[in-house]
């Protein structure tokens, strides 16, 4: 396969789009209050486990109605109302007393790592605690066992939910575009990173800002898992503890500053991790003969990717002058 | 209008003003001056609740708002232009423009626009420029029409003649002065510019590391020889 299949680009594009929402996530907090939020992947499973839980017990009586497959859609989105809060809840139990404490950068991400150690711990409680057979199911299998493929011209059968992940992510980027340019909260999202002292003395209400922005982080994040729920097979709680390198590593090459920079570094990141590994697995088994899994260490690839950009773009994507290149 | 009553001030641990007071009457100009680093910025960030406040008080139109969040300020009809950092410079002029409209609601704030822009024609030109290529007089119009934005009846401005040519400088002090006669505003001024700015100021201060040492008209200060050879560089 070393021409990679069609459906194999779309799950790799998926997964970009997926980091991509995640990246730009954890980006949005860090550039409104400066904390580099260790719970960010936690949410995300948040997300997924919600997902998981509406579709086997609540929406299940649905199953044979034809209304059922719009579920699909409802679902990320409850699913981001619920990670938006428990995100909103987190800032203002946690961040924001700390923030007025002056506690400083390294308190904060020290802060955001207790919390998810416990807000992970009781999502492992809260799925025993639920009875046997579904947590069985739950942990077990992905949303794509309640869905049937369908048959699309030149593809052949293949899950609609693939095209899902790049259409939201894709979605959201431009949605996040008209807001940050062109409503009013959202460019006062901009002056209050840009400057929130001389955003509250124009009458700003920066507190408000960064809760919104609590939120949207919360919902983005929740959205990602709640798709991710779909190709991951097994979901379980210590997921978070491998998405968040990869979701660091995303904001990172984007330039750690830069909401749109998240939204391509995510995106590198994530469909190179699925890319890059299957490739040198397929170019070495066609060389001798011999199939090594690769797949499993497909965090190396996407952290050489971070190493190689920050030495070639410290600032990372967003860093780089992208006129002048073009320009010549 | 404004009453300041033994104010203490700083940041975090620094204490920085001491004990200082005055009152800026309407419909007047008050000028503080005095030397670098004296504590003119630090006092009036104390006014608007930006720097800490250790103790003492801020009365305006008799309301005690020492401890009104910043943001709230503005709704009380109070404008501030700080020193530096007062454009937001990664945001178009429109946009810094809106931003010093926020939540006057879409009509009025396109009309308020329109008033400023008119006052300032030259910024109409640059009106989708981001604010960081102004030129440092284009900033500082933009800085203070974002002040106006709100129609304030009480306007702070610190030292906004700072980097700006003789003649600009000159016209901007015209400026100033048209918004108390003809205008009827209200004027708390830090000037650099000291001969200057007392010439058309009604009241004065001089503050000397964090404490007044003069409070009172204008242009008693201006003739006070011994503080003004010692402070303002004025013979
Ligand atoms: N954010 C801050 N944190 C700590 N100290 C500060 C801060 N800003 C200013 N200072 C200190 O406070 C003192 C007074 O500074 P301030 O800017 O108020 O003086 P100023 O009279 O406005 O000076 P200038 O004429 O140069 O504008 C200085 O010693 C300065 O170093
Ligand atoms: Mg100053």
């Amino acid at each position: 396969m070393v021409l990679p299949s069609l459906e194999f680009l779309l799950s790799s594009a998926a997964a970009g789009a997926a980091l991509a929402l995640l990246s730009m996530g954890i980006t949005l907090t860090y550039m409104t209050t400066r904390v580099s939020n260790f719970a960010h992947a936690t949410m995300a499973i948040i997300g997924a486990v919600t997902t998981l839980l509406l579709l086997d017990r609540f929406f299940a009586g649905l199953r044979d109605s034809p209304l059922y497959y719009t579920l699909f859609l409802v679902s990320p989105l409850l699913a981001a109302v619920v990670t938006g809060a428990v995100a909103v809840i987190m800032y203002v139990t946690t961040i924001r007393p700390l923030i007025k404490k002056g506690t400083g950068l390294i308190g904060l991400m020290i802060a955001t790592l207790a919390f998810d150690i416990i807000l992970n711990n009781l999502l492992t409680l809260f799925l025993q605690l639920t009875p046997a057979q579904t947590v069985g199911r739950l942990l077990e299998a992905n949303v794509k066992g309640y869905l049937v493929p369908v048959s699309i011209p030149l593809v052949g059968y293949m899950y609609p939910h693939r095209l899902f992940l790049p259409i939201l992510a894709l979605l959201v980027g431009i949605g996040l575009h008209l807001f940050l340019t062109r409503t009013q909260f959202g460019i006062s999202m901009r002056a209050s990173i840009e400057n929130p002292q001389l955003a509250r003395i124009i009458g700003i209400n920066v507190e408000r800002v960064y809760l919104v922005s609590w939120f949207l982080s919360g919902a983005t994040a929740g959205m990602a898992g709640s798709l991710l729920a779909f190709e991951m097979p097994g979901i379980s709680p210590a997921a978070a503890y491998l998405y968040i390198v990869s979701i660091f590593a995303g904001s990172i090459v984007g330039g750690l500053n830069s909401i749109y920079g998240a939204l391509a570094g995510g995106f590198l990141v994530g469909s190179m991790e699925a890319i890059v590994p299957v490739f040198i697995s397929d170019v070495y088994q066609l060389v001798t003969g011999e199939y090594i899994d690769l797949l499993r260490y497909q965090r190396m690839f996407s952290f050489l990717l971070l190493i190689l950009v920050l030495l070639v773009a410290p600032e990372g994507l967003a860093g780089i002058k992208w006129r002048g290149i073009r320009r010549g | 209008m404004l009453r300041v009553e033994s104010l203490n001030v700083g940041y975090g641990k620094f204490h920085i003003i001491f004990d200082v007071s005055f009152e800026v009457k309407e419909r007047t100009i008050f000028t503080i001056v005095g030397p670098n680093g004296g504590g003119k910025s630090t006092l009036l960030n104390g006014i608007m609740g930006i720097a800490t406040v250790f103790s003492g008080r801020v009365l305006y139109k008799g309301q005690d708002i020492t401890r009104v969040p910043p943001h709230e300020k503005s709704k009380y009809g109070i404008g501030y232009t700080p020193q530096t950092d007062n454009i937001f410079p990664g945001l178009t002029v429109m946009e810094n423009l809106m931003m010093a409209a926020y939540g006057l609601g879409e009509s009025m704030a396109r009309d308020r626009i329109e008033k400023v822009l008119a006052y300032y024609p030259a910024l109409r030109r640059r009106i989708d420029a981001k604010a960081r290529n102004l030129s440092g007089g284009e900033r500082q119009m933009l800085a203070i029409s974002m002040n106006l934005m709100r129609d304030p009846e009480f306007i702070i401005l610190d030292e906004p003649t700072s980097g700006l040519a003789p003649i600009i400088a000159k016209d901007l002090l015209k400026r100033i002065v048209g918004m108390r006669d003809e205008l009827k505003k209200t004027i708390l001024l830090v000037e650099q510019n000291a001969k200057a700015a007392l010439e058309v100021s009604d009241d004065a201060m001089l503050l000397v590391s964090g404490r007044s040492e003069f409070i009172g008209k204008a242009q008693a200060l201006l003739k006070d020889e011994e503080l003004g050879r010692k402070y303002l560089g004025v013979k």
